[in-house]
């Protein structure tokens, strides 16, 4: 076990720190907001509005983008055959790209936990200067960013943020292992795209069917398509490159 | 014992590698030599298994797979280490994935060349990152060493420190193969020549019977070359006379 715990600590001795500083820029950006917006908000004003004038959902995109970035480039070959060693170690080149994909799905729930952890901060400290002890409640369900972030009454907006997870974090692991054998990844390009266009949904969007809805069926389903088709991408490479 | 048997490489339509057939016993320090291009690197990679190729390479007649790569490493002078990660960092990884790492010859090496064990490994210079890669190779632990230019970018006196160290501490049964074009550098410390031309042997050699016929390394290999020693006077005449 140890062996395949460290191919997981070779990738989180290269993105703790860059993921630390992330998180905590994110919190600062955010508080900083939040606070500029509810000083010079009316004391009338809710906390969605509040909210809504500090875009947590922009900075969020953007702390996003980085990770996705940062996931990418961890493993990749810049100034090393990195793959050469990788090759020869006692595990397969899959395990690899398992424990890399178990890590940066650990990093992007992280991400997704730190962000509601700040957000729950930022309504707590608007419920104990406004005495609005519901409204932190109330907010995850008026506020589409929130909603789609903490889908509390919607199991279709929980699972398809599951899947979206579940994808990206295999697209960030294929990106290197494609790097490495000198192909040109896209599939993360696509996701994280959709991600940023498609992850901020109303509430009630889903009620739209009868299982589950439109917008959420068709990423789903589109992040699971393109995260196989990474996938296969690598095995098909295998093939060609296995160990005779 | 590494056998290559019918050993065939192609990149497209080129040859790199045609029908190569060469045995490598335990316990030598063998030279690869040959002009750019001529497949040495291929020849390397081909029996690490980082390329397809057509006939058989095994090692004690089994062939090479994850159950006993870790009988073989690999020194390149395109690195293949993990730039984000130090030399300490290093050790610990190559520990739970070579059984046989050697911490002592790690160390040891480590103080002789004054690397800095707690940097990452981006921050060494171009002759510092070679000395490292040389060093994990020859840590590891393995019964072959595969030395691809190693020393590509160190200064003289440094790769006279290297030989001398490398013959000092090789165990009897360890076997370097070591390409390079420094043909007179290592004359006196390899026990056998090997030379490659256009993808084929056309030249094996133990350099004992070249000292017992009076011949030093360089001369054989011009004369495996068939190298024209007036070519170059010939070309300056050519040159010259047409400017007169």
């Amino acid at each position: 076990m140890r062996k395949h715990v460290s191919v997981l600590m070779l990738f989180a001795r290269r993105t703790l720190y860059p993921f630390i500083l992330l998180v905590l820029a994110m919190a600062v950006v955010e508080g900083v907001l939040f606070t500029i917006a509810f000083r010079s908000a009316e004391s009338s004003l809710g906390l969605d509005t509040i909210l809504y004038a500090s875009h947590p959902g922009i900075v969020f995109a953007v702390c996003f983008l980085l990770l996705c970035v940062l996931l990418c480039l961890t493993g990749c070959d810049f100034g090393s055959k990195q793959d050469y060693t990788l090759s020869r170690l006692r595990i397969s080149n899959d395990m690899t790209i398992f424990w890399q994909i178990v890590h940066n799905a650990g990093l992007l729930f992280l991400l997704w936990a730190m962000q509601v952890g700040i957000l729950l901060v930022l309504c707590g400290v608007y419920t104990a200067q406004s005495g609005q002890l519901q409204a932190a409640v109330l907010v995850f369900y008026d506020n589409s960013f929130l909603h789609s972030l903490l889908p509390l009454a919607e199991n279709a907006h929980l699972i398809c943020n599951l899947i979206l997870l579940a994808a990206l974090a295999v697209g960030t692991a294929c990106f290197p292992a494609r790097q490495r054998r000198g192909e040109k990844p896209v599939a993360i390009f696509i996701m994280v795209i959709l991600c940023v266009l498609f992850f901020n949904r109303e509430m009630g969007s889903s009620e739209s069917a009868s299982v589950i809805g439109k917008v959420d069926f068709f990423l789903s389903a589109a992040m699971i398509i393109i995260a196989a088709s990474a996938i296969w991408g690598i095995w098909k490479e295998a093939d060609d490159e296995a160990l005779s | 014992m590494i056998e290559l048997k019918n050993l065939t490489k192609q990149y497209g339509t080129t040859e790199a590698l045609r029908g190569i057939n060469l045995s490598l016993p335990q316990g030598e320090i063998i030279g690869l030599f040959g002009e750019n291009g001529a497949g040495k690197t291929t020849l390397m990679k081909c029996i690490l298994g980082f390329l397809q190729y057509s006939g058989k390479i095994t090692l004690d007649g089994e062939p090479i797979t994850h159950k006993n790569i870790a009988r073989l490493s690999f020194a390149t002078s395109e690195h293949s280490f993990f730039p984000g990660l130090t030399p300490t960092a290093h050790a610990e990884f190559y520990r739970e994935h070579f059984p046989r790492f050697s911490a002592k010859r790690f160390h040891g090496l480590m103080s002789f060349f004054e690397l800095p064990t707690g940097r990452s490994l981006r921050s060494f210079s171009a002759g510092q990152k070679n000395q490292f890669e040389v060093i994990l190779a020859l840590a590891q632990g393995a019964d072959y060493i595969l030395m691809d230019e190693p020393f590509a970018g160190n200064d003289v006196f440094n790769r006279q420190d290297f030989y001398k160290m490398l013959l000092g501490i090789l165990e009897p049964t360890e076997t370097v193969l070591l390409s390079t074009h420094l043909i007179e550098e290592v004359s006196g410390f390899i026990g056998r020549a090997v030379l490659l031309r256009k993808g084929e042997i056309v030249g094996d050699v133990q350099t004992i019977e070249l000292e017992e016929s009076g011949r030093d390394l360089m001369h054989f290999v011009k004369e495996m070359y068939h190298y024209r020693a007036d070519r170059v006077s010939r070309a300056i005449d050519d040159i010259a006379g047409e400017e007169k």
